[in-house]
């Protein structure tokens, strides 16, 4: 059964809806990820399993129980907010004891929990400072104990690694992988970025326009997509017809139009025994040749791997394309 | 509406209820009375007392001069507050912040001491003006320290800090890449000015319009004391009060409202017409250093500005030593003495006026504090409608001088009022510091408002998804981060309490005659040396609470 279970949820703000009856349902310990554009609803989503927004209409359940008309306090739930929201007249640590403080629990199991969730999050040293005097990965961490700190029955992440620079938000991004993994909490994560939500997640529900549009593994949502939509906002793709897939050697049968992704196809020089195409423009990118290649009067995408060679087709040469069939 | 915000909404619907139970019986319902007592001759409404009003000659005097004095403090203040704002903006040079201070401090001294300190200085028998005529060897003292001049000069003295301090502020965000790319392509001085520097400082330019317009109608201990017969409508509601004509007092007090409401909306429509578009990182202005004629000239107001504010509060202190003899008969009195001091601190008479202030000045700042703080909570997150109307209640003083709040407290408490208990307050101790309470409450509200848009409101998300009701959020997380922009407004709140005169002299009496009246009153029975003590002590007092506001608020008030 499932542990959180969103029920026909609509939600509009004065004339504009947001949410369009969504159905969502998440097992215990899972991480599910809330992936679309700004303004697609995930963070209302978030909202109103936090119980920070009422939705207009549709009930919200936790483990079976209807926690729809239950106030925020009461829900029982983990926050990490966008902008991290600590409380700027506490440390660290007194900002990780809220929530424990509020539950009234005992002076040393609430040392120890703090402990050890600053211990986990790697904040231990900094356990007295004002959260002013922290870097944003740090203030992000102390967010993300904080939240976790009271055992709240759902962790629910809205855009947490959005104020990070690149480098550090791959490096939280896996903390927060293991992090999870090791209480085995269930969790939803908001992002609107795609490679973080494929490489942390147990599912993705892929959303647009107030709707969830798929709702599967992460490998399900990139090999197998069930909507034009989530094509293309996940991985790069072209658009070809079925007779073109066929001539590239595709087999796979699509539930939307049939398509190929760069990295799927192979290319090489003109040999005579694939379809013929030229070669519009080529990037280095480092670990790869990103081509655009003219085939049947369309661009199409393809990635090369680099491995080290120097021989490889330019601009206006005749290439090869071929799928790589697995 | 949500059953499960019922908890909630219970608690917020009593704290609407129980300020909207004070704003409505201490603002709203003793300006109708007012308005209603304007009306009223012999238990029948007509506008007979209004005809008389109008009609008569020396009132509309006073009018033309309420008017007059009013443009002429928003002329005079702005040029020097302005001038002062551009000199400590774009140039740089030595005791720069020490300077700041000084420049901001005629805001921490009450008018009404200004005032006596001015004429002591500057007077008929002054120092100033004694020494000038013996330096020259003249018949005559050389100034004459009376009449609209002389008011006009205490005021551009007094209240040039708000066009200072506003402008001082909004000078920083102007930017210095708009300015260098201005001349990059052409542009001269004048041009730079108009295009890039006022734009950025008109709000502040306007709204220090709005103060100053309103402090020059409604200024009282000038006009009284040094006027010299230069009547002004707050005088003439004095006057007409003490002379028991409270149905000419309202008409008075009804023509002052309409006045100071209608520039303010005048003022405040070009304000919104011009909302200003701010740089979003502005690169803070090059300063440039002191030299050439330029210099001299910015060093020689700089100077003139700092004796100005100084010599008083020198004159003051060293005055405050000297024995009331020796000040009046001497031009440069010598006779050194602790008499004066000795007197206010063990004659249980003379102390009372400075516990009285005390502890009058405080339960102001606590009753502004309790209508205030939730009142901007409530307007802040509450709902659209009734944010509004609740703003409006508790702005409403704004526009009142204090001899408007004065009187309208007459009309409603000389008799039992349902909103005092039954209880009549006039002649009680509470009435002035509900009085100075109201008067100071949209100060405490705005500072109050600025401090709760500045912070997170996710804070309060966070701490609800934490577990934490209502009042645990309250007192942990909103408090005490909007703690520092409360307590400078109660700092704020509680100088300008400590040594109000307009209020006092309307509403004060055997029980909780303030120190204002005592050093006005000290002065009129020539224990002069007496009334200046008081004068230091005060300023002394406020000077403290200044410095309070430096460490707890440093950002609104550091250079």
């Amino acid at each position: 059964m499932d542990y959180l279970r969103l029920e026909n949820i609509c939600h509009s703000y004065g004339e504009s809806r947001v949410l369009g009856n969504v159905n969502l349902g998440i097992e215990k310990g899972e991480f599910i990820t809330l992936l679309g554009p700004s303004g697609c609803g995930k963070t209302t989503i978030l909202k109103i399993i936090s119980g920070l927004i009422e939705p207009t209409s549709g009930r919200v359940f936790l483990d079976g129980k209807d926690i729809t008309d239950l106030r925020t306090e009461k829900r029982n739930m983990g926050i990490v907010f966008q902008n991290y929201a600590l409380f700027p007249n506490m440390t660290v640590e007194q900002n990780v004891r809220y929530g424990l403080d509020v539950k009234k629990t005992g002076k040393n199991e609430a040392k120890e929990k703090v402990e050890y969730f600053l211990e986990m999050t790697d904040l231990l040293e900094y356990r007295g400072r004002h959260v002013d005097e922290l870097s944003g990965g740090q203030q992000q961490r102390v967010a993300i104990a904080r939240a976790l700190s009271w055992d709240p029955s759902v962790l629910l992440l809205d855009e947490p690694l959005s104020n990070l620079d690149a480098a550090l938000r791959m490096k939280l991004r896996d903390e927060i992988r293991v992090i999870q993994q090791k209480t085995g909490i269930t969790t939803v994560f908001v992002t609107h970025d795609q490679h973080e939500a494929i490489s942390v997640s147990d599912r993705i529900a892929v959303m647009n326009g107030g709707s969830i549009l798929q709702f599967d593994t992460p490998k399900e949502i990139y090999n197998n997509p069930k909507d034009s939509f989530v094509r293309s906002f996940v991985g790069a793709s072209t658009v070809v017809t079925e007779e073109e897939y066929r001539m590239l050697g595709g087999k796979k049968a699509f539930s939307v139009s049939p398509f190929v992704r760069p990295e799927q196809l192979e290319i090489s020089d003109w040999k005579g025994t694939g379809v013929k195409g030229e070669v519009l423009d080529v990037v280095f990118t480092g670990a790869f040749y990103e081509y655009t290649v003219l085939f049947n009067g369309k661009e199409i995408s393809v990635n090369r791997l680099n491995l080290g060679g120097y021989d490889m087709p330019e601009k206006g040469d005749t290439v090869e394309l071929r799928l790589r069939n697995e | 509406m949500s059953r499960r915000l019922n908890g909630k909404n219970a608690l917020r619907t009593a704290v609407y209820l129980v300020l909207l139970f004070f704003l409505i019986g201490y603002i709203v319902l003793p300006l109708f009375n007012t308005i209603g007592e304007s009306l009223l001759i012999d238990g029948k409404y007509t506008f007979k007392e209004y005809v008389d009003y109008f009609t008569n000659e020396n009132q509309m005097v006073a009018l033309k001069n309420t008017v007059v004095l009013g443009i002429l403090s928003v002329v005079s203040c702005g040029i020097v507050g302005t001038l002062l704002a551009y000199c400590l903006t774009f140039y740089r040079f030595r005791g720069q912040k020490i300077i700041h201070i000084i420049l901001l401090s005629p805001l921490m001294i009450p008018g009404v001491i200004t005032v006596i300190t001015f004429n002591q200085i500057y007077g008929e028998s002054g120092i100033v003006n004694k020494a000038i005529q013996l330096l020259l060897n003249l018949k005559e003292v050389p100034i004459n320290f009376q009449g609209l001049p002389a008011i006009l000069f205490v005021i551009a003295y007094t209240q040039y800090v708000y066009f200072y301090m506003n402008i001082h502020i909004a000078m920083k965000y102007i930017d210095q890449s708009q300015i260098d790319a201005a001349r990059s392509m052409g542009a001269g001085d004048l041009r730079i000015f108009r295009q890039i520097i006022w734009p950025v400082i008109r709000p502040a330019f306007l709204s220090s319009m709005i103060i100053s317009f309103a402090s020059g109608i409604s200024s009282f201990s000038a006009p009284n004391l040094i006027g010299g017969g230069y009547k002004v409508l707050s005088t003439q509601i004095v006057k007409a009060k003490s002379l028991y004509n409270m149905s000419l007092a309202s008409v008075q007090v009804v023509v002052l409202l309409v006045l100071s409401v209608t520039v303010m909306m005048l003022i405040r429509y070009y304000e919104n017409k011009y909302r200003s578009h701010m740089a979003v990182r502005p690169v803070p202005v090059k300063k440039r250093e002191l030299t050439g004629i330029k210099g001299a000239f910015i060093w020689l107001i700089l100077t003139i500005q700092v004796v100005l504010v100084v010599l008083p509060v020198i004159a003051m202190v060293y005055l405050s030593f000297m024995t009331t003899t020796s000040i009046m008969r001497e031009i440069f009195p010598t006779a050194f003495t602790f008499e004066n001091y000795t007197e206010i601190f063990t004659d249980r008479r003379a102390v009372k006026p400075m516990i009285n202030s005390l502890k009058m000045a405080l339960i102001a700042v606590g009753l502004s504090f309790i209508v205030a703080v939730p009142g901007s909570y409530l307007v802040a997150r509450g709902k659209e409608k009734m944010r509004n109307v609740l703003r409006l209640l508790i702005m409403l003083p704004w526009c009142m001088p204090g001899s408007v709040i004065g009187i309208n407290m007459i009309n409603s408490f000389n008799k039992g009022n349902l909103f005092a208990f039954g209880a009549s307050l006039i002649g009680g101790f509470m009435i002035l510091p509900i009085g100075y309470a109201i008067y100071s409450l949209p100060l405490m509200f705005t500072s109050s408002e600025v401090a709760l848009n500045s912070i997170d409101p996710n804070l309060e998300a966070a701490s609800r998804s934490l577990g934490a009701g209502t009042l645990r959020t309250m007192f942990r997380v909103v408090l005490p981060n909007i703690a520092p922009g409360i307590l400078s407004g109660g700092v704020l709140v509680f100088i300008r309490s400590m040594g109000e005169y307009t209020l006092s002299a309307l509403l004060y009496g055997v029980h909780n005659r303030p120190i204002s009246i005592s050093v006005v009153t000290n002065m009129q029975e020539y224990f002069i040396g007496l009334s200046f003590a008081y004068g230091v002590v005060t300023i002394l007092i406020c000077y403290i609470a200044l410095f309070i506001i430096f460490k707890v608020d440093e950002k609104r008030f550091s250079l």
